[in-house]
């Protein structure tokens, strides 16, 4: 019936799933706050910044697919794409997007010309300003870099799943003295975003990054289910140390279940 | 109807991929294979569409004849032919390899080789020590290259030790804190998408 060596990740997924309706429920009954993410709080900011020196945005969700193990930081660079979208139509601010993969450019394109119908722009929307570029990883790149290079932005967002191209994209958003803004969730590229761009959204912050946009109480509520999973997984983490040490291995044989 | 159909979709058929990877369902193995056999369809359709834009958008730009044309001729250019000789003369064919081995190849090399510079650079930015966290940073740098590179061990020994520190303890500490947080995060995101909780990715506004 289980398939070997999966039970304990079953376990995992059902127990946060169960956390997530129980955070939910618990944010309908009592509002819950999210603390502030800085690189979420500069957004604004760096719209603001590109309309007032009359230079485009650049944004790039990166160049991976929205299925498989890159969907969850390519969604949530969706999400946030959507909300840029939003404030560079208001501002009438020109917003210029790189996407790697083909799922990725379709569902970018809807997103962002839904982004200006909601705004009441959709006569601004221009196709032309999102670029597919390569789902290879370095024609992506060079195509990225060209564009930043060229396109001089005031601001660059670099959201999404990023490998080692992470480091020469954001040194290209220096070099064009662009206020960067990034997030990953790609734990070896982290410190490379931390190293080169002014703000950087650490792995679960950026997952987080639609309900702390929307202000959702049932999005806010699923982040705390999420915390809740955590302080269990850190309560278990604990008593398998103790026990390990004790030479018990019960917690130990059963994560590897 | 628009909103409700394709988290109903998203819903259905993410649960079914997921029931198939973590229980041994004989009669779900089939529809999983074929689900995944459809993702396939869809993202050749997505491909085909995306090529498509790619051409009108780059035929526009041609056509405007700006200085940025020279940029959308090379790669309408490079596109056909890559294209046409893959699908007409073969991926084995001497044009494609040439353009695989030669032109492809040491580009993507060139690239990957300069992500040293860039780091060296990011490096000199991170490494002012303009406040605390910066100094600590600095500091675990310093220590870190001198216990990897040889001289370090030639004026002191402690240095590979106290490197070794900083990698084994300090940082696994803090990455795995970071893996085991992202790895929670993306259970969750994924369970929000498929309870149709977050919609965001379809487009429902964020605000």
């Amino acid at each position: 019936m289980f398939v070997a060596g999966r039970v304990a990740g079953l376990v995992t997924v059902l127990a946060a799933f169960a956390f997530v309706l129980l955070g939910l429920s618990f944010a309908r009954k009592r509002p819950m706050r999210m603390r502030p993410i800085p690189g979420l709080l500069a957004v604004e900011e760096a719209v603001g910044r590109a309309t007032e020196m009359g230079k485009p945005i650049f944004y790039s969700p990166g160049y991976a697919d929205v299925a498989g193990t890159t969907a969850p930081p390519t969604l949530a660079g969706l999400n946030l794409l959507a909300h840029v979208g939003r404030l560079a139509a208001r501002y009438n601010t020109r917003l210029v997007v790189t996407v790697g993969h083909a799922n990725t450019y379709a569902l970018a394109t809807e997103i962002l010309r839904n982004s200006y119908i909601v705004e009441g722009k959709v006569d601004q929307f221009d196709i032309g300003n999102i670029y597919f570029t390569s789902d290879v990883q370095f024609a992506y790149t060079a195509a990225t870099v060209g564009l930043i290079q060229r396109e001089k932005p005031a601001t660059v967002f670099l959201t999404g799943y990023f490998a080692a191209e992470a480091i020469v994209l954001a040194e290209a958003a220096a070099a064009t003295q662009s206020l960067s803004i990034s997030g990953t969730t790609n734990y070896f590229q982290i410190p490379f975003f931390m190293a080169a761009c002014d703000y950087t959204m650490i792995g679960e912050e950026f997952l987080a990054a639609g309900a702390f946009i929307s202000n959702n109480p049932d999005l806010i509520g699923s982040v705390a289910g999420q915390d809740y999973v955590k302080i269990l997984g850190i309560l278990a983490l604990l008593l398998g140390a103790v026990m390990k040490s004790f030479g018990n291995n019960v917690i130990f044989d059963l994560l590897k279940r | 109807m628009k909103r409700i159909l394709p988290v109903a979709i998203s819903a259905v058929v993410g649960l079914i991929l997921l029931v198939d990877y973590f229980l041994k369902v004989p009669a779900l193995k089939q529809t999983a294979t074929e689900i995944q056999d459809w993702g396939l369809i869809v993202a050749a359709f997505a491909l085909a569409l995306a090529a498509v834009n790619l051409l009108l958008i780059h035929g526009k730009r041609i056509a405007k004849k700006d200085r940025q044309s020279i940029h959308s001729f090379i790669l309408i250019a490079a596109l056909l032919v890559t294209t046409f000789s893959g699908i007409f003369i073969g991926t084995r064919s001497g044009v494609f390899d040439f353009i695989f081995r030669s032109v492809f190849t040491p580009l993507a090399a060139v690239f990957y080789a300069m992500t040293a510079f860039h780091l060296a650079s990011a490096s000199y930015r991170a490494f002012r020590a303009k406040n605390l966290q910066a100094v600590a940073l600095l500091l675990a740098g310093v220590l870190l290259m001198l216990g990897r590179a040889p001289i370090g061990e030639v004026i002191w020994k402690g240095f590979p030790k106290i490197a070794d520190w900083i990698t084994n303890v300090v940082n696994l500490a803090g990455s795995r804190g970071i893996l085991i947080s992202t790895a929670v995060g993306t259970v969750g995101a994924g369970l929000r998408i498929l309870a149709g909780i977050d919609r965001s990715h379809l487009g429902s506004g964020t605000e």
